[in-house]
């Protein structure tokens, strides 16, 4: 059986209609959109990389760019992404009108609509959250949100740790563990999971509770009903995972089951996620998968790296070397300012050196009409910060990747005299989902210059 | 954030808005407006104003939103800023003489405490919210009686505004909890009810009585436990499905024990079960079984017992002596630790002991496990002690005892006499040391790493003891290093004194510094010390901006109760609230908030009153979902 049809049941059906109840939250999608048809080809997949801290000034960007803006060379921090210099877009100039930083910028990045403070969420639906309902159809898991275990204070802050938005008041949370991951795609189900009579029984008693409720807290009961649903999309992916296995001998089986617990090498930590971001969509378990590469404040140590000391965080104030400000340890010392620069890019470069493996793995995996799973996914990287010292939010480091010979106009950085809303990155990303999509955040109009 | 853009505005521009101000606003002016608007626009308007508002502070826009109260909070941040002298900029803005920046402050604090507060009449909403993950192994656990770790492999709960994780907006339900409230189902049941047969207190706390061996009992005992998994009376239709699920069970053949099981197992994941979904009557007034709760999750932070559903049965717990009451009996039982160390440990950040803050234990091996569990329940334990013990509430800073095991009274106190790994009470008299700032967990959250921070603990002093933080640093604050050769030359204490030299930094940090200034005595994991090496003795004598010494840790508490004694009610009193409520509280909260504190105060301030006061005011008893709070749901931005 081909992975990407699905006949349509008698549950598909039924969980078609509850989609379209939930979809007034998307004021851009116009009603219809709903269940997946069935894939003539290999579906379309995104991916979201936030990472914190930002970027110090002169670290980011081509190096050299020919007069219609194609890239000619990168700068020496984005070497990992020479091999990929032709499917890739820097977005420059791109800002968050309503908010960026470090406390409230993740909550916001993918949202663009601002952060309401005493109520601590965002003011809108994330962009992922959007793309899983265009194209997370019938999946094992609509969407996927992934994070790392953090480090120092803030582990706990929601601004800090929040990316996704299912509602202005829901914010999703994250695994964090490579073996959870895992288990939530492959695990054999529970024995409670196995019986949908069961469920059934749920969803009658909540929708009862929905009838008692106060009408604002509707929305709770609602959230309730979707994740009784995305039980029964699991127990549908058990069974066709267990035929998929049956017949070609072990399909799961190339993918050991990580060990339980977080990998204490960082490096192997974040490849280990990686790989199950490869393995997620390539079984196409989800289609729609973000990641923050840490929380928004990120005070992890790189010490693991050569010549790097101190925190990122304190890294990002690369300006004062004096080891002393109140982000720093009040143990690591610096000799200068451009030594803690130095320190502050090869972290930077360090990740572009994952995501640079990400992109590797993505090509490997071959999909349908000659195609690669690279081709078929578009890959959005960034922060939510500017040059880390100033705490800049104008100019953000912003990167789109995409196959060769797909929609992305590659090989270009884009320069703007004015700011450009992060949003109209999300738009032109969404858009390439389903050209339904009209306006994203407050962006009416897409980044010119990203698709062709 | 955008840092300091200096723009110029055409003058007419300005001339426009003062004259378009009577003509635009509909709503009644707000009194300080004719003192406050004309002096905000000579000195903030050229940065505050309009669409590219520097720091998204636009304080034209914040002006034509009266009340100001309905922005309370906005003004208390462009208060602090004036009232620091952090604004306008001391280098580069207009000079603002201090008797125009008094007249200033006097007039914004004066709107928004002289508002007539009986014109507002709003208890507040707090929406449907799913169980933390503390409250959802608590409450497994007490329906059950069992022991088990069930939500070890929950995500890590957050806490966003309220600085509690306990905040009703952000409780979602998502699917990726749903798998594991399923998982974590079927492990409960399945210790609760091994093949040798249920524990005796699985018993008793199912069953209420020995195990049913007949349809007839278990049934009643099915529609027992439903209720209290609910934590009310049960719909009818919930009833019939869970004994449906029985019956099926048992014409399959399976005996009633097992019968019995498999039909409870759905139960834990039912929505009733897993949202705290509250009912209010047409008058706004909670219904006694979501009032049950409520009390038991602030104070145990788990379901009610069998004494809170009588009451709730019976309807009493509607009445506030009842409810006031209930409170007091839950403090002294052995639950309320619960609340202690879960609000203690995030109103002051000491949660973060011995994950976050911890040294290595290979180059330290003083800092164990143990050790970080002492530190960390110290602080909950004194807490504790001045709620139940009818103390006041300024005991919280100047108790004269504390708790401690042997472990952390040899490594941190230096004291050899206390014995064994319980904790128990130790007097400080004759120690420097009082109430929670002295704690080793407090002295450890708001040092660095390895070296102490005046700034941090000022800070801390502020913020969380007087509920008045100091406004952020200016971006690029830090940016003086340049100025000397050797950075490493530059010591905490000469940063201080380029504090007290700079008038950038002076006019905030002459406020902050000298609070923690007064704590130096105590190393980074507050250890007591006299000198920082052979060469420099610790000086911990300290002088406020106003001229007022502040002479070690005794200076910043008589400091703390005296001139400041009733910021510190005050915030302790909106702490707490905000805790037992589940949300932030807003301008409308007010009225309540002062009702509070006046109980308080004609209570001589004994602790205990507070939570009383808190469970009988009106924002804690009733709950209003009006058109607004649905739009908010809908997302709207403040």
């Amino acid at each position: 059986m081909n992975r990407f049809t699905h006949p349509i049941t008698r549950r598909t059906a039924l969980r078609s209609a509850a989609t379209a109840v939930s979809l007034p939250l998307l004021e851009s999608l116009p009603a219809s959109a709903g269940p997946t048809r069935p894939h003539p080809t290999a579906p379309k997949r995104v991916i979201y990389l936030y990472f914190p801290n930002g970027v110090a000034e002169g670290v980011w960007g081509a190096d050299r760019v020919g007069r219609d803006g194609r890239i000619e060379r990168l700068n020496k921090w984005m070497s990992p992404f020479e091999p990929f210099r032709d499917e890739l877009v820097i977005a420059r100039d791109t800002v968050m009108p309503l908010g960026g930083g470090h406390d409230h910028g993740a909550s916001n990045w993918l949202t663009s609509l601002g952060w309401d403070g005493p109520r601590s969420r965002a003011a809108g639906v994330s962009a992922d959250q959007v793309a899983a309902k265009l194209v997370g159809g019938d999946t094992l898991l609509p969407s996927l949100e992934l994070s790392l275990e953090g480090e120092g204070f803030f582990s706990n802050s929601l601004p800090r740790n929040v990316m996704s938005w299912s509602a202005s008041g829901a914010p999703l949370p994250r695994e964090t563990e490579p073996r959870a991951v895992y288990d939530r795609m492959f695990a054999p189900p529970g024995g409670g999971l196995a019986d949908r009579s069961v469920l059934d029984d749920m969803l009658a008693e909540a929708r009862a509770l929905r009838q008692t409720v106060n009408v604002a807290d509707r929305a709770r009961v609602d959230e309730y009903l979707d994740s009784i649903r995305a039980l029964e999309r699991r127990i549908d992916f058990a069974e066709e995972q267990s035929r998929a296995t049956a017949a070609d001998g072990g399909r799961t089986d190339t993918f050991a089951a990580p060990k339980p617990g977080i990998p204490t090498s960082h490096g192997e930590y974040v490849r280990q996620m990686l790989d199950l971001v490869v393995l997620a969509l390539k079984s196409d378990a989800t289609r729609v998968v973000s990641f923050m590469l840490d929380h928004g404040q990120s005070n992890r140590y790189f010490d693991f790296l050569d010549g790097v000391r101190g925190t990122w965080h304190a890294l990002s104030h690369y300006r004062d070397a004096s080891g002393r400000t109140e982000d720093d340890d009040g143990k690591t010392r610096w000799r200068s300012v451009s030594e803690k620069r130095a320190m502050y890019a090869t972290v930077n470069r360090w990740h572009h050196e994952q995501v640079a493996y990400l992109l590797r793995r993505l090509k490997e995996v071959r999909e349908p009409g000659g195609k690669t799973l690279f081709d078929n996914t578009l890959i959005v990287y960034g922060s939510s910060l500017a040059d880390g010292h100033r705490h800049g939010d104008e100019d953000l480091p912003t990167l789109v990747f995409g196959g060769a010979g797909g929609p992305l106009r590659g090989g270009y950085e884009l320069r703007s005299r004015r700011p450009r809303d992060l949003a109209s990155v999300h738009l032109g990303v969404l858009r390439q989902l389903s050209p339904r999509v009209t306006r994203f955040g407050r962006a009416r109009t897409p980044l010119p210059g990203l698709f062709d | 954030m955008g840092g300091w853009r200096r723009r110029t505005r055409p003058a007419c521009r300005r001339a426009a808005w003062f004259a378009g101000w009577f003509l635009i606003t509909t709503a009644p002016a707000a009194a300080a407006v004719p003192v406050v608007g004309p002096t905000l626009d000579r000195y903030c308007f050229d940065c505050h104003a309009g669409e590219s508002a520097a720091a998204g502070v636009d304080l034209e826009r914040l002006l034509r939103q009266t009340p100001f109260v309905k922005r309370r909070d906005e003004w208390g941040r462009v208060m602090r800023a004036i009232e620091f002298g952090a604004m306008p900029p001391p280098e580069d803005g207009p000079r603002m003489a201090s008797r125009v920046r008094d007249r200033l402050v006097a007039s914004l604090t004066s709107e928004l405490r002289d508002f007539d507060y009986t014109r507002v009449d709003d208890p507040g909403f707090e929406p449907a919210r799913r169980l933390t993950k503390r409250e959802y192994g608590n409450t497994v656990r007490d329906l059950l009686g069992i022991e088990l770790d069930v939500e070890a492999k929950f995500p890590r709960e957050l806490a966003g505004g309220t600085g509690f994780d306990n905040a009703a907006s952000g409780l979602s339900l998502q699917p990726a909890l749903m798998e594991r409230y399923l998982a974590a189902a079927e492990r409960a049941i399945a210790t609760a009810f091994p093949d040798g047969g249920p524990s005796p207190a699985t018993r008793r706390a199912v069953f209420g009585g020995p195990i049913p061996r007949d349809d007839a009992t278990a049934e009643a005992a099915l529609l027992r436990f439903l209720k209290r998994a609910h934590r009310r009376p049960p719909a009818a239709a919930d009833g019939r499905r869970l004994l449906a699920r029985y019956q099926k069970a048992r014409s399959a053949g399976r005996g009633v024990p097992d019968a019995f099981r498999e039909a409870v197992v759905p139960v834990l994941i039912s929505p009733r079960f897993l949202v705290r979904a509250e009912a209010e009557g047409r008058d706004d007034a909670l219904d006694a079984w979501s009032l049950a709760s409520r009390l038991s999750y602030f104070l145990w932070s788990t379901m009610p017992d069998e004494e809170l559903f009588r009451l709730a049965e019976s309807g009493a717990l509607a009445r506030p002596d009842v409810l006031a009451a209930q409170a007091r009996r839950l403090l002294a039982d052995p639950r309320a630790e619960r609340f202690a160390k879960t609000f203690v440990g995030q109103w002051l950040s000491t949660r973060l002991i011995g994950r976050e803050v911890r040294r290595d234990p290979i180059d330290e091996p003083w800092c164990t496990d143990t050790l970080m569990d002492a530190m960390r329940d110290e602080p909950a334990l004194v807490f504790l002690s001045v709620f139940r013990e009818g103390r006041p509430l300024t005991d919280l800073i100047e108790a004269d005892f504390t708790y401690m095991n042997e472990e952390l009274a040899r490594t941190i106190y230096g004291l050899r006499k206390v014995r064994g790994a319980e904790m128990r009470r130790v007097s400080l008299r004759g120690s420097q040391r009082r109430g929670l700032v002295t704690s080793p967990a407090v002295l450890a959250v708001t040092s660095h790493r390895e070296t102490t921070s005046p700034v941090k603990r000022g800070a801390f002093v502020l913020e969380r003891i007087l509920g008045t933080p100091p406004p952020p640093p200016p971006p690029g604050a830090d940016e003086f290093s340049d100025q000397f050769e050797d950075h490493s030359e530059l010591s905490g204490t000469d940063r201080l004194r380029r504090h007290a030299r700079d008038a950038s930094c002076r006019s905030c940090h002459a406020k902050i510094d000298p609070l923690g200034l007064t704590l130096e005595n105590y190393a980074a994991f507050g250890r007591w010390r006299t000198r920082y090496d052979r060469d420099r003795p610790v000086d911990a004598e300290a002088t406020l901006k106003d001229g007022r010494p502040l002479d070690g840790p005794a200076g910043l508490r008589g400091y703390l109760t005296g001139p400041r004694r009733d910021d510190l009610v005050r915030n302790v009193t909106v702490r707490v609230l905000e805790y037992a409520l589940g949300r932030e509280t807003e301008y409308f909260d007010e009225p309540a908030i002062r009702d509070i504190v006046a109980r308080l105060e004609g209570d001589g301030l004994a602790a205990a009153s507070l939570i009383e006061a808190v469970v009988r005011s009106r924002p804690f008893r009733f709950r209003r979902a009006p058109d607004a709070a649905i739009a908010r749901l809908g997302g709207d931005a403040r």
